[in-house]
């Protein structure tokens, strides 16, 4: 892919099955080498589940359909992970600024 | 900023490697919390990133699938059953003029700390033990750890495996710059 944000590599000296790659696809991993572009999640994820910094690492699958990666944020222009996808648009920077801004003030009032 | 290597190893101090279970252990912590023993730095919170991840096993091989992930987790003031190597950190600085990094960071962990039912899991991975594995990403997608006490919560990373067949231990190497 175009301006992967990294790269993954696993050498292995027989094939075998992968099951659950980012926990959703499973992959036939060759003898050799195998690589994989990555993309990693640039949301900050606020939702009952789990608030904080997503960060999550995608490994991409040559000719892979894009939105099993999840997605492109068209309000940040930033990959999303597939659990961020229709959640809201908060940039990772921004999030976590505002997180250690809100723990900061905290700490000036005592709590 | 400063750039960390730490090996699950005891080639720079600390505890040795656990066996696999069918329970996730954690071959590798690191995060904030006040029980990090600084050496270098004003102590307290600060943002660090995960940019580099490298997976081996060193036992005899064998056609078993292992996984591993890195977990947020919440690291207290007082992990118990994690021994801090935040002492040592001057042995695992890439560059020798860094004097130490101000994380907290242990390697094979005892007892499991932190770990919520909320978590999120920002890498994940099922690797046979015939495989060797390694990611490294570019500057500015790394996986972040924000710079807040545990109150806040997810204050740390957690890198852990797990086998339903595979006891041997697993042989992990985290990369980690600190700002």
């Amino acid at each position: 892919m175009r301006n992967p944000h990294g790269y993954a590599q696993i050498v292995s000296d027989g094939k075998w099955l992968a099951k659950g790659i980012d926990r959703f696809r499973c992959e036939e991993i060759p003898s050799g080498t195998w690589e994989s572009d990555t993309v990693t999640c640039g949301h900050w994820r606020e939702s009952l589940e789990y608030t904080g910094p997503c960060c999550r690492v995608i490994h991409v699958k040559p000719r892979m359909d894009p939105a099993d990666m999840g997605g492109l944020c068209k309000q940040c222009m930033k990959w999303i992970c597939p659990q961020c996808v229709g959640k809201g648009c908060t940039p990772l920077e921004k999030g976590i600024e505002a997180w250690e801004e809100r723990e900061r003030r905290l700490k000036e009032y005592g709590a | 900023m400063a750039l960390t290597s730490i090996a699950n190893s005891t080639a720079g101090g600390g505890k040795a490697q656990e066996a696999t279970a069918s329970t996730y252990k954690t071959q590798i912590s690191w995060g904030n919390s006040s029980n990090a023993s600084t050496t270098a730095g004003f102590g307290g919170p600060r943002r660090s990133r995960l940019y580099d991840i490298l997976v081996g096993f060193p036992s005899t091989p064998g056609d078993t699938a292992i996984e591993l992930d890195v977990l947020r987790v919440s690291l207290g003031s007082t992990p118990s059953g994690i021994t801090p190597i935040s002492s040592l950190s001057s042995n695992f600085m890439l560059d020798p003029a860094d004097q130490g990094f101000t994380s907290f960071a242990s390697i094979n962990s005892s007892a499991e700390v932190g770990i919520t039912a909320l978590a999120a899991e920002p890498w994940y991975l099922p690797l046979n033990q015939r495989a060797s594995y390694r990611w490294i990403c570019n500057p500015g997608s790394e996986i972040v750890v924000a710079a807040v006490s545990s109150g806040s919560g997810n204050n740390g990373l957690a890198f852990r495996g797990r086998s339903t067949s595979y006891t041997g231990t697993i042989g992990v190497t985290n990369f980690f710059n600190e700002s």
